[in-house]
């Protein structure tokens, strides 16, 4: 239905429904302005959403592009013909002082799409899906992953300030690993990993212990004149790379601590080095984050049904405080002031004229109309940059993407991990810079049963395909060619009895209800109320986590390093229910390579069943149109949410300099507030 | 399989705006009722125990935050429903034809495991008005339509004279903790990021 929007006049109006655009919808919402929230598409997400597998291979058919809309296909409803040029008329009172700028179309955010089944290399538009994957429906996508939320970042935070979370349900990352020399090392991330690691010398772990102690005490967020800093400033000023160099750090833990644990982005040993600041900021983020949602939990969150999740629940607290929603419809043309160029209103894509004075947009959505749109337009286009930006947008670069599925899961037993290749850890030189690759499974309902959803990325190299960048790494990971089939056959058998294993360990719904993780936070603080059994140290921080030796209530005589440090399995533990979940997850490390897989050096390729690889352009947020406009950045090169909530919250200062962003929630009236008057 | 016990039942209700979803639940849950009709604004969900046969349950009634008004709820609001209510207006008929849309919009967004079994519950809301001579949509048209559908339990009801509220959300309750012993076994374990769910009891209170 193409109705009329009513009111036609807004505070703001926001196109998309990526991560940024909908935690600010629903900052001003929350701060009582009138916010009307459109999409081109018929889903909520833009370049953050989780797409089912058909609706993804539907998306990357058309290039990585919104469905076109239908225009007047719903009857008298849709009022206005879109084939017209867009004027003011619909509002004569604001056609003489108005002019209609038509938006241009710009250059698209998603290329360079290549499909991949089994082993041989297919035109998209003869995408199938392969036997063994089935269910479509079953997977989700995103196509801004790998993403995943630091337990302590700005994310979570603003999802339990405003409320949000109570949308949401999240996994624990169950294992992090840093890729070396053809093997999967888990991450040392306390003092107890430190301990367990059996890749490690002696010498390797003090030297390492002794670090993390550094990073502890020397608490970079304080004022360094504090005292109790025991990194100098001269320090803090230098490569990070140089300083963990210099603490004797060897080089498989300083590129473990480079980027699985700073998790940074770009090749440290080229180009711009991280400063020491930096890197100790990065790692106590991380460290703060090991263990925030009770014991045995890694520092890693994932939404249940895919990252998706996290923008649609903004959207409904901004729903929730008044925002109006409308899919399927997006902006065609801005509304401005002929004397003072600013922003007046928008007609929409069903060209209907709006009033409004901000204006906030996703990447590429204000000018996503079809072409054939946008040349019938009989007013000359005017891109959008001709506008007083006041940020040039940044030298342009690129992501490279690759999805796939795969059978069996990369370690046993576990069905939600983060991979991550430092730069220069294959023998190929190529990529350039870190893999970040996540996989996850039925557990995080983002693929069915004995199924694997693995998402890769890293920054693409210049004049490169993003299969090009990533082919090394699929092969190295993944056995490409068909015959696995015996090896898969076993590995099939095994995850579902992993899955299980998991099953059993995620009994625990009752962990869920005994304690909610804000009583925990609170915890923190008091050590007063009972938390399902939990010694309240046991919540605290990184910190009080090295101070008290960490209990392993599940390591048994000989522990693989795998199954040890599976997070869910001492949660379960934790539970009243150890005993039996160790045992199986041994079963299965057994029956999948005849108990070997205690050992790193077992890694075993699963099988790739499907794959797609993709480009995506990075586009930074630029403030246009004296600052009415706020385009949005795309999802950049990072693993986690923290330059997201960082935009949004700046982005929404700019827009509203005199409002508060997400002010903690006083308890509400016991009458609505009057102030609605969309009373039909 | 895991025997683990799962109170907390989430229940949406769907249909046009303004037949009434918002009212019945406030009238189920706060017992209240106002006669002036605003597009929701403030209602995000309302909970309730409610006394199942021999199990105390908590129901958690999510309002479409009048994101319905232009068919824009995102698939995170159908996600793990354990029933849906299908809420028309019996004096105007085309709420009543746009059951069949909410319907399907609700099976192809949740895709529940069992689309055939799934609980549903119909409302015919606003009974009330003008002593029943406004109505246009017949109790019997209502029921066969209910009863095409895989025999979706059928209720009329005012949110304003609270008539009939109490006995079609017991039911609710009854069908979604059927639903949800079926459906339980693939509850994965999730971290609780949730710190106020269960202080939510009292809603929105708007």
């Amino acid at each position: 239905m193409d109705a009329d929007i009513d009111p036609s006049s807004f505070d703001l109006v926001v196109v998309g429904t990526g991560l940024p655009e909908s935690i600010i919808a629903g900052a001003a919402a929350q701060a009582g302005k009138t916010v009307l929230h459109l999409d081109p598409a018929d889903n909520y997400g833009s370049h953050w959403a989780t797409l089912q597998l058909d609706t993804f291979v539907e998306w990357a058919k058309r290039g990585g592009a919104t469905a076109p809309l239908k225009y007047g296909s719903d009857g008298p409803d849709s009022g206005t013909n879109p084939t017209q040029a867009p004027t003011a008329s619909a509002c004569p009172t604001m056609e003489s002082e108005l002019e209609v700028v038509p938006l241009a179309a710009s250059a698209p955010i998603f290329s360079d799409f290549a499909l991949q089944v089994g082993d041989a290399a297919t035109h998209l538009a003869n995408c199938v899906l392969p036997p063994g994957v089935e269910a479509p429906k079953k997977y989700g996508v995103d196509l801004a992953g790998p993403r995943l939320a630091l337990a302590s970042g700005a994310v979570i935070d603003l999802l339990i300030q405003c409320g949000a979370h109570n949308y949401l349900e999240f996994k624990a990352v169950e294992g992090s690993f840093t890729w070396r020399n053809g093997q999967l090392e888990p991450v040392p991330s306390s003092r107890a990993d430190v301990f367990k690691s059996r890749s490690l010398s002696l010498v390797e772990k003090r030297h390492l212990t002794k670090f993390f102690k550094l990073v502890t005490e020397s608490n970079i967020e304080r004022d360094p004149s504090d005292g109790g800093d025991s990194v100098s400033e001269e320090d803090l000023d230098m490569a990070f790379g140089a300083l963990l160099t210099k603490h004797n750090l060897p080089p498989s833990i300083r590129q473990s601590l480079l980027y699985s644990v700073a998790l940074l982005t770009h090749d440290q040993d080229s180009g711009p080095a991280v400063t020491a600041r930096e890197g100790l900021r990065a790692i106590t983020a991380y460290l703060h984050s090991v263990g925030r949602f009770g014991p045995g939990v890694g520092a890693f969150l994932y939404p249940l049904y895919g990252s998706g999740e996290l923008p649609q629940a903004f959207c409904r607290i901004a729903a929730v405080k008044g925002a109006l929603y409308v899919l399927r419809r997006g902006v065609r043309a801005l509304l401005l002031d002929k004397a003072s160029r600013r922003l007046r209103g928008v007609v929409t894509t069903t060209g209907q004229s709006l009033r409004t004075s901000k204006l906030v947009s996703g990447p590429g959505l204000l000018e996503s109309l079809p072409k054939a749109e946008t040349q019938a337009e009989s007013l000359g286009t005017i891109p959008l940059e001709l506008y007083n930006g006041t940020t040039t947008p940044s030298e342009e670069r690129f992501i490279a993407r690759f999805v796939c599925i795969t059978d069996t899961p990369l370690t046993p037993g576990q069905s939600n991990i983060l991979v991550t290749f430092p730069s220069g850890s294959l023998s190929m030189a190529l990529p350039a810079h870190p893999v970040r690759v996540f996989q996850a499974g039925e557990s995080a309902a983002v693929a069915p049963a004995g199924r694997f959803l693995v998402q890769v990325s890293t920054i693409g190299s210049e004049g490169r395909s993003a299969r090009e960048d990533l082919q090394p790494v699929a092969e190295a990971l993944f056995e490409t060619r068909g015959d696995a089939d015996e090896e898969s056959g076993q590995g099939e058998e095994a995850s579902n009895r992993a899955l299980e294993a998991t099953d059993e360990q995620g009994a625990s719904r009752g962990t869920r209800e005994a304690g909610g993780v804000g009583e925990r936070i609170e915890q923190t603080g008091s050590d007063t109320a009972g938390n399902g059994g939990r010694p309240a140290e046991e919540n605290g921080s990184f910190s009080s986590g090295l101070g008290a030796a960490s209990p392993e209530p599940n390591s048994g005589p000989t522990p693989s390093p795998f199954n040890a440090d599976v997070p869910g399995s001492g949660v379960a533990a934790e539970a009243g229910i150890s005993g039996t979940d160790g045992q199986q997850v041994r079963t299965v490390d057994g029956a999948n390579s005849d108990g070997a897989a205690a050992q790193t050096s077992e890694f075993r390729k699963p099988r790739l069943l499907w794959c797609v690889y993709f480009k995506q352009r990075v586009a930074a947020g630029q403030e246009l149109a004296e600052g009415d406009i706020y385009v949005c950045g795309s999802p950049d090169e990072s693993l986690t949410y923290g330059h997201v909530a960082e935009e949004a919250e700046t982005a929404f200062k700019r827009l509203f300099p005199d409002l508060p962003y997400y002010p903690p929630q006083a308890p509400e009236p016991e009458e609505a507030p009057d102030e609605d008057e969309a009373a039909e | 399989m895991s025997g683990r016990k799962r109170t907390l039942l989430k229940v949406i209700i769907l249909g046009d705006s303004g037949v009434g979803k918002t009212s019945l639940m406030n009238q189920y849950v706060n017992k209240k009722f106002s006669n002036q009709y605003k597009a929701t604004i403030g209602a995000d969900f309302l909970t309730k125990e409610v006394q199942v046969d021999d199990r105390l349950v908590t129901m958690q009634l999510w309002d479409t935050a009048g994101q319905e008004r232009f068919q824009s709820l995102g698939v995170a609001f159908y996600r793990g429903a354990d029933c849906c209510v299908l809420v028309y207006d019996v004096n105007v008929n085309k709420t009543f034809d746009n059951l069949d849309n909410w319907r399907e919009e609700f099976l192809i967004q949740a895709s529940p495991s069992d689309p055939e079994n799934f609980p549903f519950v119909v409302l015919g809301n606003k009974v009330d008005v003008d002593g029943g001579n406004s109505r246009v949509v017949s109790e019997k048209k209502a029921k066969a339509w209910s009863a095409s559908k895989g025999n979706i339990p059928y209720f009329e009801t005012s949110a304003k004279e609270d008539y009939n509220v109490d006995a079609a959300f017991q039911i609710i309750a009854k069908n979604a903790l059927k639903n949800e012993t079926e459906e339980e076994i693939y509850l994965p374990d999730t971290i609780d990021v949730n710190a106020q769910r269960p202080q939510k009891s009292s809603g929105c209170e708007c």
